[in-house]
């Protein structure tokens, strides 16, 4: 027990700073995606559309500039996994960036839009269904909560159907190197005790019942993030008889942070903007 | 029934040359269970059910291990839509066989549990144990903790637990349909996403599948750096489970200081392949791309720093008495448990079944047996939560010997020349293979069928799917409030169980 207490306390302290919103996060890494070049090669562009096993690359008209006869790649975070094969494969028209990824509040906001020269009919770009039905847009409750809670946020977190990397990376969350408590917020262990819920995972067929449950538990105001790939857009298991895809098809959602899976400070900084400046 | 005996009963039947090296027999329904019983009775041990759907019914491929054998052993069916049930002689075959009337549709007959397994029914029939002062605890899918979901049913007497049920599949995701159709790179990413602490075991299982059905050679150097990452992630989890164990005892200190060695490693693997999860480098015929010498030497140089941190974490949890007390005896499997139902990987290993694919298994490559050669099995016969733990930190500490291995044989001058080649190219684009890998929880089976480069069948048996029912054998008799603390000695994967 001696030994227990002494190493401890030899062990110093192992929490590292929070990184300010300009500095990026520690150790470099992969954050985004970004198109390698303002002019790909149209075969090199064609072949990372193909590669994309989630469709998260696609080719739209520019409709910003409807006089231009050009075209915007569209790269939406909420459906990338991160396996670089858009960077890695022939071609390379993708590449890596080291930079904070992407958060925010709206699903649209996850997408990114990259203008290059001539027409999108140029490509096979794959048919995309975000048009069909978010369920509905964030309560945008983050005011509220703020008033009463102050910056006192317990989290409840639920799988809904993932592939475990997610809760694997709230674990370390609570690790010293982390230490979220330290930030005001917590995770407990029903919903009735929680003031967000944070949904990892796709919603599968056998816990879509839990997840409409859980969130009918919590008290009011309530705030609802959806973390990775799946439990933004189904990710990589998509929709299917097994899977209701994204979370914000079953339950409103606040906040959206991107990642396969996200990286602790990501997470961390996606609890920051629910709660507001 | 001697060895030879149940292996000449099957040596009659005519070859199933479909998976070829991998040795099977064709066998007709109604003599499997008489071959069945035999095999068991010889320790054959029940490894996979293989089905892919045909016109005019279900192919079933039973996988066994055998003792002695390098290679699994595959009993063919022809296809049919109603197949004798072997889960009375192998208990470890239940599952499968449940699953695969599910996804396929086959019927069982005779089969001991016809209950659906990955549907949930409203009105599914739990067991129940009836008696005086015989309560009923649910918990679940919904846990306390951050954690997977999954119901347990424990029937107790005050704290003492009678019986355990569980019941899975709560994060199905039907990940054999939705890899139909997926070419082997989407394939790959698709694997590294069944479980995310089991990203490089389960893609290496797949990556070895499709190069078995493909004939796609693996340069040496691509093999080593594969089981590299192999080694890495065990350690990986290894470090993290004993830390997790400690929340289960409640002995915080160490429980931080476990997150703090994981944390350390993720940070690693992300320096060495861009991911924290070790994804996004395996890849058909080898790696995407190979760490250079510098950026490998950096991740050694931080697990060998992090394996010592490992140590002191583990003379302080076999160190601390009151600690110590709450590991031993508790959650005890026994051998005859372990052996029946076919478990694999630290939980066989940890009530002394001596079994480790990295060292029964022959490997594709050369250079992977190299590696492995001297590979120490370790085992230990309590069975109980301590004996898990003392198999882990020992399997760590191979790992880093591995690791090191695997570096000295990596910087040699052929490999170096090697690396520089590129991944190995598919000799076809058509065929059915077989892979297997030992993942940080324990043998991986997949079985890939592909058509024209794209998958048409796809079967996944993980460790943790033929672990899990074990977990109900270790826990009557044990106190309801151990469960956290015996489940965490098992850590087994819902994701790559439920698929």
């Amino acid at each position: 027990m001696l030994k227990l207490i002494t190493d401890a306390l030899r062990g110093g302290r192992a929490t590292e700073t929070s990184p300010g919103p300009e500095a990026g996060f520690p150790g470099a890494a992969i954050g985004r995606y970004e198109l390698a070049s303002p002019a790909p090669g149209a075969a090199a562009l064609q072949a990372a559309l193909e590669l994309c096993p989630t469709r998260a690359i696609s080719v739209v008209p520019d409709d910003q500039d409807p006089g231009c006869a050009g075209a915007s790649v569209r790269l939406d975070d909420g459906r990338c996994v991160f396996c670089g094969l858009c960077a890695d494969g022939p071609g390379a028209a993708f590449r890596p960036v080291a930079i904070e990824p992407m958060i925010a509040r709206s699903r649209a906001d996850l997408v990114r839009r990259f203008p290059i020269t001539g027409p999108a009919s140029a490509f096979t770009s794959p048919a995309l269904d975000d048009g069909v039905r978010l369920l509905q847009e964030g309560s945008r409750l983050s005011e509220a909560i703020r008033r009463r809670l102050g910056r006192s946020l317990h989290i409840r977190h639920l799988d809904a159907g993932g592939c475990n990397g997610c809760d694997w990376e709230l674990n370390q969350l609570q690790a010293p190197i982390y230490d979220l408590q330290r930030f005001g917020f917590d995770f407990v262990a029903s919903p009735r005790h929680a003031d967000l819920l944070l949904i990892s995972g796709v919603v599968t067929a056998n816990l879509e019942l839990a997840l409409v449950r859980s969130l009918d538990a919590m008290p009011r105001p309530r705030l609802v993030v959806a973390m990775g790939a799946c439990a933004i857009s189904g990710g990589i298991f998509g929709t299917s008889e097994a899977s209701r895809g994204g979370a914000d098809r079953v339950v409103p959602v606040d906040a959206y942070v991107s990642g396969c899976p996200p990286r602790p400070w990501a997470i961390l900084r996606a609890l920051h903007l629910v709660l507001g400046p | 029934m001697t060895l030879t005996s149940a292996l000449a009963l099957v040596r009659g039947l005519p070859a199933l040359h479909r998976l070829e090296p991998v040795h099977g027999h064709h066998v007709a329904p109604e003599r499997l269970r008489a071959i069945v019983d035999h095999g068991v009775a010889d320790g054959w041990r029940f490894a996979a059910l293989l089905a892919h759907p045909e016109a005019d019914g279900v192919r079933l491929d039973h996988v066994f291990m055998v003792p002695g054998q390098r290679a699994p052993l595959l009993l063919g069916l022809p296809a049919l839509r109603e197949a004798p049930s072997i889960a009375l002689a192998c208990p470890g075959a239940s599952w499968a066989e449940r699953e695969v009337r599910d996804l396929y549709g086959v019927r069982f007959t005779d089969s001991p549990d016809e209950r659906p397994l990955l549907r949930h029914p409203d009105d599914y029939a739990f067991r129940h144990i009836e008696g005086d002062g015989v309560m009923e605890i649910r918990v679940g899918p919904i846990h306390a903790g951050i954690i997977e979901p999954g119901h347990f049913r424990f029937s107790a007497v005050g704290e003492t637990v009678l019986g355990l049920e569980i019941r899975l599949f709560y994060v199905h995701r039907g990940v054999e349909r939705l890899a139909r159709g997926l070419t082997p790179a989407a394939a790959l990413v698709l694997g590294e996403r069944i479980s995310g602490s089991g990203s490089v075991a389960h893609s290496l299982a797949l990556a070895r599948a499709m190069e078995h059905a493909l004939g796609c050679p693996v340069p040496p150097a691509h093999a080593l750096m594969r089981s590299l990452l192999l080694e890495l992630e065990r350690f990986t989890n290894h470090a993290g489970d004993l830390g997790n164990l400690c929340a289960g005892t409640a002995l915080a200190s160490l429980l931080a200081e476990g997150l703090i060695i994981k944390e350390r490693l993720l940070a690693a693997s992300q320096q060495l392949t861009g991911s924290r999860w070790l994804r996004n480098l395996i890849c058909l015929g080898g790696v995407r791309r190979l760490p250079g010498a510098a950026e490998r030497a950096a991740a050694l140089a931080l697990l060998t720093e992090q394996a010592a941190a490992l140590e002191r974490v583990a003379d302080k949890l076999f160190g601390t008495a009151s600690n110590l007390e709450r590991l031993t005896g508790t959650g005890v499997l026994s051998p005859e448990h372990a052996r029946n139902l076919a478990t694999v990987g630290v939980v066989a290993r940890g009530s002394g079944l001596a079994l480790d694919s990295r060292a029964d298994l022959d490997f594709a490559s050369p250079a992977d047996t190299e590696a492995y050669r001297d590979l120490v099995v370790v085992t230990d016969r309590a069975g109980d939560v301590a004996a898990r733990a003392r198999v882990r930190v020992a399997e760590a500490r191979e790992s880093l010997r591995l690791c090191q291995r695997i570096e000295a044989l990596l910087t040699r001058a052929d490999a170096a020349a090697d690396a520089a080649r590129g991944p190995g190219a598919a000799t076809r684009d058509s065929g059915e293979g077989l892979g297997w890998s030992e993942g940080a929880r324990g043998e991986l089976v997949t079985w890939v069928r592909l058509e024209a480069g794209r998958i048409s069948g796809l079967r996944v048996r993980s460790p943790s799917r033929m672990n899990w029912p074990a977990i109900e054998h270790a826990m009557p008799g044990n106190i309801v409030p151990d469960f956290p603390l015996i489940n965490k000695s098992f850590n087994l994967s819902y994701a790559g169980c439920d698929l």
